[in-house]
């Protein structure tokens, strides 16, 4: 049985002191004074104790411990022999001897006293009421973990939440950063002038014209393939629009197929063309944006978050704008728009009113598609 | 709700409801009830008359043997769990009325019930009903060994086994704790009661004489013995000689008491020592280290932890007022439940 102090290493240099305390022991009066006992006021328990006081406590003079030495002196009996009739460990006795009664709780001192009292013949009580003068205090009623331990776990535990916290916000505002970015690189102007060069893009199917303009700059020799191509994607925007209104389609068909089929775009011809679907007052402008080019006009009577896609998919226009801002923008159609606050604005689209209202949705914005 | 405004005019209490006594701990008063679980019911006009409650507690224990043929005195806890439900219910209805006599209110606290780590769900339910019925507002059960413990002042936070023996009246309970919680634990049906019984069959054995329970536990409370001593005690004891039928003195001593109690003390170092060699080894260790702790009224007889410490060479230590360490530690517990969260302690 290994003996309870060997756990502690801080009872170590106890048992050194108490040593050299042995020699001059005889060398002091009986009356010496008592050795301070614990503080029960001071809130710790005798196992908070600095190791300071640790060769006070085990100076071996005060009470119980002296009395118990003298009883078993008298009785003739070593500490061995004593520890082995109560089948108590030797280390054990001995540090009753000696006061060292930190690492033990107090309801086993108790018990060992009275043991020993016993054992020697003697009554235990002045030894119990010796030993409480030492100020112990009975165990706590707690969880395992040491207060410390909670105290930590408590801290780690907020912690994690302000971590937590902290990569949400984060993530957020990465998230309006990288869309507010995203706004800016597409260009954010209220007005997005395209060039002539873009008109033929915005076209039904893309990649048609870019080929056509691609094989008219350089391979002139592919001129019957890039008349040929966009055979297919004017086919089948005229069979696609066939069901709505044929008519039109077969109209829209061969305004499509003309500037293209000829290897030397005329500008008169998307000219010809142009002026159908636009009305008279930008001549000017038709010509800069020939086929489905329109006018947009947006008012607002509240303050409204609004983006505007072109055919091209290109933003024209996108952000918050206030009572009173008026808006007029050019764009090929067909035109994506979605509108925050659909009741605080109104469009106009080439000069005629545009009816928002089957559009709003129950949270009061609109996406909606314009198209001639 | 009405329970609750009724509980403000009550004082939580913990209730050691044992087979030979009831003790009742009231918070912040500590002890206020130590009484016998006995309850004497007057049943008038012949068998399958109106039952009444004729005395209950220390009242109905002077009446044990003693009484005419229309009263009977009834004992509701056996082996540590209810035998009688009603008697029971009526006898704890009639202590926590005792605790909270200067009350208007009729007292509807909230009862913490100590209960053998070895009674079954069904005995459990049967005390939790019990205590419900007998005006509680909410009950808690704690088992007997975790409250013996903390009554004991054991550190029951550490990471260091300690054993707990709780000798009472009908079970002995054997328990090894650590962490707060119980690693192993065994309930045997041995008590102060068994003991009595055995100086009775004794006595009736060796003498020809019956002598009754209550004789029986004032012999061993005056010479029992679980050790040799140095000394030998007598005692002198008056029964009815079964071969005369007349009653007779005799006397009995120290030496005869404690050879009358083999059988159920060598069940006790039993249960002892099969709770060390399933007692993990680092667990052990520190139980053979530091020793093992004496709870429980029987506790109390002579030379018992001599005979424990002799049988398994470990050191025993009798608890500082053994008889009332269950009901202290419920109290403890009890204390707690409002300062702080004690579900460490796997309460029910």
């Amino acid at each position: 049985m290994s003996e309870p102090r060997d756990k502690e290493p801080g009872l170590g240099r106890v048992d050194e002191v108490d040593d050299s305390v042995t020699h001059v022991e005889s060398l002091r009066p009986e009356t010496a004074d008592p050795e301070p006992s614990f503080s029960a006021a001071s809130g710790l328990t005798s196992r908070d104790q600095p190791a300071a006081s640790a060769p006070e406590q085990g100076s071996g003079e005060g009470e119980p411990g002296a009395s118990l030495r003298r009883a078993r002196e008298a009785a003739g009996l070593d500490t061995a022999s004593l520890a082995r009739r109560i089948h108590l460990g030797r280390g054990t006795l001995e540090d009753l001897e000696a006061n060292r009664f930190q690492h033990m709780p107090p309801a086993y001192v108790r018990g060992y006293l009275r043991s020993c009292a016993r054992e020697l013949g003697v009554n235990a009580d002045p030894w119990i009421a010796a030993f409480e003068q030492h100020g112990l205090m009975e165990p706590e009623l707690r969880a395992v973990a040491t207060p410390s331990a909670r105290g930590r776990q408590r801290r780690r535990g907020r912690g994690i939440y302000w971590l937590a916290l902290l990569l949400v916000l984060g993530l957020l505002g990465l998230g309006v950063y990288a869309w507010t970015e995203r706004g800016d690189s597409l260009g954010l102007p209220a007005l997005n002038l395209g060039d002539t060069r873009e008109a033929p893009r915005s076209e039904p199917g893309d990649e048609a014209p870019a080929d056509t303009v691609s094989s008219e700059t350089e391979t002139p020799a592919a001129a019957p393939e890039a008349a040929a191509e966009p055979e297919a994607p004017s086919e089948q925007e005229a069979e696609a629009s066939t069901d709505t209104v044929p008519a039109d389609a077969r109209v829209a068909a061969e305004a499509l197929a003309e500037p293209v089929a000829p290897p030397q775009p005329e500008p008169a011809e998307p000219a010809r063309v142009a002026p159908e679907p636009v009305e008279a007052p930008a001549p000017a402008d038709t010509a800069a944006h020939p086929g489905t080019g329109a006018t947009l006009v947006l008012e607002f009577s509240e303050t409204s978050w609004v983006e505007v896609r072109d055919a091209a998919d290109e933003v024209v226009l996108t952000g918050v704008l206030s009572q009173g801002d008026r808006e007029e923008l050019r764009l090929e159609l067909p035109a994506r728009v979605v509108l925050g606050n659909a009741a605080g604005v109104s469009l106009n689209l080439d000069g005629e009113a545009f009816d928002l209202e089957p559009h709003v949705r129950s949270d009061r914005t609109a996406r909606f598609d314009l198209e001639r | 709700m009405f329970k609750r405004l009724l509980g403000l005019f009550s004082n939580d209490i913990s209730i050691d409801l044992g087979t030979a006594n009831t003790l009742i701990y009231m918070r912040g008063q500590g002890i206020v009830l130590n009484e016998p679980s006995v309850v004497a019911i007057r049943q008038d006009r012949g068998p399958g008359g109106p039952r009444s409650i004729e005395a209950v507690g220390i009242e109905a224990k002077k009446m044990l043997g003693r009484t005419p043929e229309h009263v009977v005195t009834v004992r509701p806890m056996k082996d540590g769990v209810i035998a009688d439900f009603t008697t029971t219910e009526k006898m704890l209805q009639y202590f926590i009325k005792k605790v909270h006599e200067r009350r208007i209110f009729r007292p509807s606290p909230r009862v913490l019930v100590c209960v053998p780590c070895g009674a079954t769900q069904v005995e459990r339910r049967a005390i939790r009903e019990s205590a419900f019925g007998a005006g509680a507002r909410k009950v808690y059960l704690l088992q007997e060994p975790v409250a013996a413990a903390i009554g004991a002042g054991i550190p029951l936070d550490e990471a260091v086994g300690s054993m707990v023996l709780d000798i009472g009246g009908g079970t002995s309970e054997v328990a090894v704790l650590s962490m707060n919680g119980i690693v192993y634990s065994e309930s045997v049906r041995i008590g102060g009661d068994t003991f009595d019984e055995a100086i009775m069959a004794y006595v009736r054995r060796n003498y020809g004489v019956l002598i009754g329970e209550a004789t029986a536990e004032r012999i061993k409370h005056t010479v029992g013995s679980a050790y040799p001593g140095k000394e030998l005690l007598e005692i002198e004891v008056k029964g009815r000689n079964l071969a005369e039928g007349v009653p007779r003195s005799f006397t009995l001593n120290s030496n005869e008491i404690l050879e009358a109690l083999q059988d159920p003390l060598y069940g006790i170092v039993s249960a002892v020592r099969t709770a060390l060699e399933q007692t993990p080894p680092e667990l052990g260790a520190d139980v053979a280290e530091r020793g093992i702790v004496l709870t429980g009224g029987s506790a109390l007889l002579q030379q018992l932890d001599r005979l424990i410490m002799e049988e398994t060479g470990i050191p025993v230590v009798i608890a500082d007022d053994p008889l009332t360490c269950v009901a202290r530690g419920g109290g403890r517990v009890l204390e707690m439940l409002d300062e702080k969260r004690v579900d460490f302690l796997s309460m029910e």
